[in-house]
This record gives C-alpha cells, sequence and structure tokens, in this order.
C-alpha cells in the first residue's frame, strides 16, 4: 500500500529547532496540516518533498528513504510551494510545458494534460497571456496546475489558498476534493475551513512538534466537553475577550453570543456547545 | 411415496441453501475487495515500465527554454569579438592591443555565463524545479555546459586569430584570454552565492563593469609588460587556480542545494 512514513524527522537551524521529532504515517487520503504561521509547516513540507535535508530522521516511501529515491521519488511528487515562483515573461501554457519538461512528461501527452489542467484551473483564456499580468488568484491557481501535471502519487500543497479570494478558496477545495483518492494529499494551512470539509485527516502543528492528528470526528472528540457558549452585553464583550479564549462571537437580539474555548465552564450561565474544528484549533493552540 | 419425494425434495432445497449460504460467506467482503484492488493497482504500478530521459532531453528542454535574450547578448558578445579582432587587426595593433579587447570580452561572457544560472533564485523558481524530475544541478550543469563551450569556443577562435597575426603560439594565447573568463566565472558565482547579489539587472551590470574593468588592467602596463613570456608560468598558475576554485565553488554549491541550504533563499 502506498505509504509514506516520517520517522523522528527534526530540522535545527543552530540553537533554533523548526521541526522537532515529527513521527507519522500517511496513507493515501487528504491530510490537512494546520498550524500558525511560524509552526514549522513549510520545512516540514520542504522535508518530506527532499529538498530540504532532515538534521535527524528520515522520510520513507514504500520502505525507501526517499533520498535515495532520488528522481523516481520526485517524478511521482507534485509541490505547490508556498512562496511560487514563476518567470514573468513565460505564458501560461508555456510555463506548464516548461514543468511538463522538467518533470520529465512526454511532448504528446504534455500538450492533453497541460490543455485538462487549463481547463481544470479554468485559465485556457488566458493560456497565451503572459504570467506578469495574471493577478494573485490566477497565479495560484495556475500553481495548482503544475502540481498536478504529472498526475503524482504524492501531491503538496503549501498555504495553497493564500490570497485567493472566497470564490476561488471554493473552487480549490471542489479541485482538491474531485482528486484520486488513490493519492496522499497534504495541504497545509492556517485558515481552518480549508481543510474542515476536504480533509480526511488533520495534523496539527505548533512549534515544531505535531500536537494532534486524527479525522475530523476524533478531533472534534477531543474538544467535546471544552466549548461553551454565552450571551453577553456588547460592553461586556472586551472584557471576556480578554479573559478567555474566545473563538467566536455573534451579535444577536439579546446580545453578543460568545463562543469559547475551556477546559471547564467559564462562567455562570454558559451552556456546553458541539465543538467545530476551528474550537479545535483554538482549544490546542490557546494561550494559556 | 408422495411424502417420500417431498422431503428429498426438501432435503434438496436445504442443501442448496446451504451451500448458497457457505460460497456467499466466503465471498470477499467489501473491505477485502477494496484491498485486494489496492494491492492489484500498486503491482500494476510496480509493472509499469518507466520512461528515463535521455541527457540529450535534458539538453534540449534547456535549449528550448533559454530566454530569447540570453542568446541575443551571449550572440552579440560573439560578433563584438569578431569585429574587435578585426579593427585591431586593421589597425596593425600589437599583442597588448588585441589582448585589451578580447580579455574584457571574456570577463563580460563569464558574468552573463552565471547571471543565467541567477535567474533561477531571482524569480524564486529554485524551490519548485528542485521538486522536479530535472532538478536544479542537472539544470545548472546543462545550461553551464552549453553557454561555457559557446565561450569557450569563441574565446578558443579569437585566440586562433591573435596567435595567427603576432606568432605567439596558440596556447599561450588561450591561456591569457581564459584567466579574465574564469576569474569572473569564479568571482559571479561569489557574488550569487555568498553575497547573494547581481540577481537584479542592475547588480549584474555593477558586476560586468568591474569585471570589465580589472580584465582590461594588464593590458594597460607599460608595453603589454603583464603578457611578456617570462610571465607566463604565472599566467598558468592563475588559470590552474582560478579553474580549480570554480570547480570547489560548484561542488559547494551543489551540496548546498542538494542539502537545501540554497533553496530557500526564494
Amino acid at each position: 500500500m502506498l505509504e509514506l512514513t516520517l520517522d523522528n524527522v527534526t530540522k535545527r537551524y543552530g540553537a533554533k529547532t523548526a521541526v522537532n521529532g515529527i513521527t507519522c504515517t500517511l496513507n493515501p487520503g487528504i491530510y490537512g496540516l494546520l498550524g500558525a504561521n511560524g509552526s514549522g509547516k513549510t520545512t516540514l513540507l520542504r522535508i518530506v518533498c527532499g529538498i530540504l535535508e532532515a538534521t535527524e530522521g528520515t522520510v520513507r516511501y514504500g520502505g525507501s528513504d526517499i533520498g535515495r529515491l532520488g528522481a523516481d521519488y520526485r517524478r511521482i511528487l507534485g509541490y505547490l510551494p508556498q512562496e511560487f515562483g514563476y518567470y514573468p515573461e513565460f505564458t501560461a501554457r508555456r510555463f506548464l510545458l516548461y514543468l511538463a519538461a522538467l518533470k520529465a512528461i512526454p511532448k504528446d501527452e504534455a500538450e492533453r494534460k497541460v490543455e485538462e489542467l487549463l481547463e481544470m484551473v479554468e485559465l485556457t483564456a488566458c493560456q497565451g497571456k503572459k504570467i506578469k499580468t495574471f493577478s494573485g488568484g490566477m497565479i495560484r491557481r495556475l500553481g495548482i496546475a503544475q502540481a498536478l501535471l504529472n498526475d503524482p502519487e504524492i501531491l503538496i500543497l503549501d498555504e495553497p489558498t493564500a490570497g485567493l479570494d472566497p470564490k476561488e478558496r471554493i473552487r480549490f477545495r471542489n479541485i482538491v476534493s474531485s482528486l484520486s483518492r488513490e493519492r496522499i494529499v497534504i495541504l497545509s494551512t492556517h485558515i481552518v475551513p480549508d481543510v474542515e470539509y476536504i480533509a480526511d485527516e488533520i495534523l496539527l502543528m505548533k512549534e515544531g512538534e505535531l500536537l494532534a492528528m486524527g479525522d475530523i470526528g476524533q478531533m472534534l472528540e477531543r474538544a467535546r466537553g471544552r466549548v461553551w457558549e454565552r450571551t453577553v452585553s456588547p460592553e461586556e464583550t472586551e472584557r471576556y475577550q480578554a479573559y478567555f479564549n474566545v473563538s467566536s462571537l455573534r451579535n444577536t437580539e439579546k446580545g453578543v453570543r460568545l463562543r469559547i474555548v475551556s477546559d471547564e465552564c467559564p462562567m455562570e450561565g454558559a451552556r456546553p456547545a458541539d465543538p467545530d474544528l476551528e474550537d479545535v484549533y483554538l482549544y490546542y493552540f490557546r494561550e494559556n | 411415496m408422495g411424502d417420500k419425494r417431498k422431503r428429498g425434495r426438501k432435503r434438496e432445497d436445504e442443501a442448496r441453501d446451504f451451500w448458497k449460504e457457505a460460497s456467499l460467506s466466503l465471498a470477499p467482503g467489501e473491505a477485502q475487495r477494496a484491498q485486494a484492488m489496492t494491492e492489484i493497482r500498486k503491482a500494476v504500478r510496480a509493472k509499469t515500465i518507466r520512461r528515463q530521459p535521455s541527457p540529450r532531453e535534458l539538453l534540449m528542454v534547456e535549449l528550448r527554454y533559454i530566454s530569447p535574450g540570453f542568446w541575443i547578448l551571449q550572440g552579440s558578445l560573439v560578433l563584438l569579438l569578431a569585429a574587435l579582432l578585426e579593427k585591431t587587426s586593421l589597425d596593425g595593433g600589437a599583442l597588448p592591443d588585441y589582448l585589451r579587447g578580447i580579455s574584457v570580452l571574456a570577463a563580460w561572457m563569464g558574468v552573463l555565463g552565471c547571471s543565467s544560472l541567477g535567474r533561477h533564485f531571482s524569480r524564486g523558481m529554485a524551490e519548485l524545479e528542485q521538486s522536479c524530475y530535472f532538478n536544479l544541478p542537472q539544470l545548472w550543469t546543462i545550461r553551464m555546459a552549453l553557454s561555457g563551450t559557446v565561450d569557450i569556443l569563441a574565446l578558443v577562435l579569437g585566440s586562433g586569430r591573435i596567435a595567427q597575426r603576432t606568432g605567439l603560439p596558440l596556447a599561450q594565447v588561450c591561456v591569457y584570454v581564459l584567466v579574465p573568463f574564469v576569474l569572473s566565472n569564479v568571482a559571479m558565482l561569489l557574488f550569487l552565492t555568498v553575497l547573494r547579489g547581481g540577481r537584479g539587472r542592475y547588480g549584474l551590470l555593477v558586476a560586468a563593469l568591474a569585471a570589465g574593468a580589472l580584465a582590461a588592467v594588464p593590458g594597460l602596463t607599460p608595453d603589454g609588460e603583464a603578457y611578456e613570456t617570462a610571465r607566463l608560468w604565472a599566467w598558468t598558475a592563475v588559470l590552474l587556480a582560478g579553474t580549480g576554485l570554480y570547480l570547489w565553488q560548484l561542488k559547494v554549491m551543489y551540496g548546498k542545494i542538494r542539502r537545501g541550504e540554497t533553496i530557500c533563499w526564494n
């Protein structure tokens, strides 16, 4: 079975530990890698892609070290870096054909695949335009298309929705959902709704460590009994926000309804509520 | 008799039901079937003959995607070299006159060749290209081999013309001409990697001007004494040391790319 194993993966930059002893096994499915900015997500993904060497530990694909697999591993890899680079004077089509050539896709197949992907990310009409004329969202879509060129068995998307407007984010979610489940997709983000409905499993990273891993149901279960709701007056809102981990607040006719993440009932009158993934995120990332 | 037949039929029905139930219990369930299909697909994937692209294909990829601007500049330098040699020849110039011009052009060729490598970093493409089947060191090697071959060929042909006009051995002229070429490559690679400069147009312009000015210095010595045959050993030593340093720089650079240290510049 297709299997990506991370065994005690650690990356240090001098005294700073960016990724600390991450061990997990990934099977086909969509994995949402959630973590705050600077939590080590990008470093971990670069290690998984084989473009950054780990200080300690190994990444194995099908039991073989990815460093040893070399080009054979890169052949089945699709990657969208966080800072997606491009040659601005290239047209979208030329850019995709260039990357298809680097991915060793035969020319005829590359032509067909480029057509198909341009259509999928809705860039067919702009395929002849230079990338420097594209909006941020269009460039991101082009990035997603290039990651799919070789029909990768391992697809790694680092902050794929950064810079996308709500409509484009929905479109992106639909694209990822439509991908065959016979591949490992790792999608890193700090925006919870991006992965809430499409990820099979969630990985939570904080300060270089893997805090939790599990399917959405398991994650929600961890926060059950720790989410509370209470309606307060608008004047009190600020005070409560300063004292508690407020995951959301909504104006209602009776006042402001606060959603609070707390191990214990935070105040008199607070009622337990069903957790969602944002509550889970806040639960793990709350400041004590 | 009728009862016996009925009993027999009933027993037959019971036996049929029993075997039907037994066969159903032996049939694989949904999960087992899915597992078996996954195993089959894996085996199919493993048996797929993977096309191994040749270095020639990589060369063709590079040729197809090198920017036209690079070839225009490269071609302009070669044309300028030919024109300069012709003019010096018509003016009846001596060895230092020939070498002054060709040294500056050789230095510029080095700057141009290395600057095309820096393009991967200036555009933030290095990380993406490193994750592809043909990765960054392979692209660099092909690019360097391509531009290096064109440059060295042009410089050796130019040296041949000078040797013909001045009566000096070709090897000696080649040494004088290749020193600025190799040293500008060394300096430019250092500029791109350690100093992380020269990725913008202005950085390149400054580098080209500085390299050109330094390359012209030996030609400005009184009576071209820097090019006296007695000093050939020093030129040879500099050429060898420069080549060694360049190769060492490349080794260090490739190691950094492999470990991902350089990629994170993006």
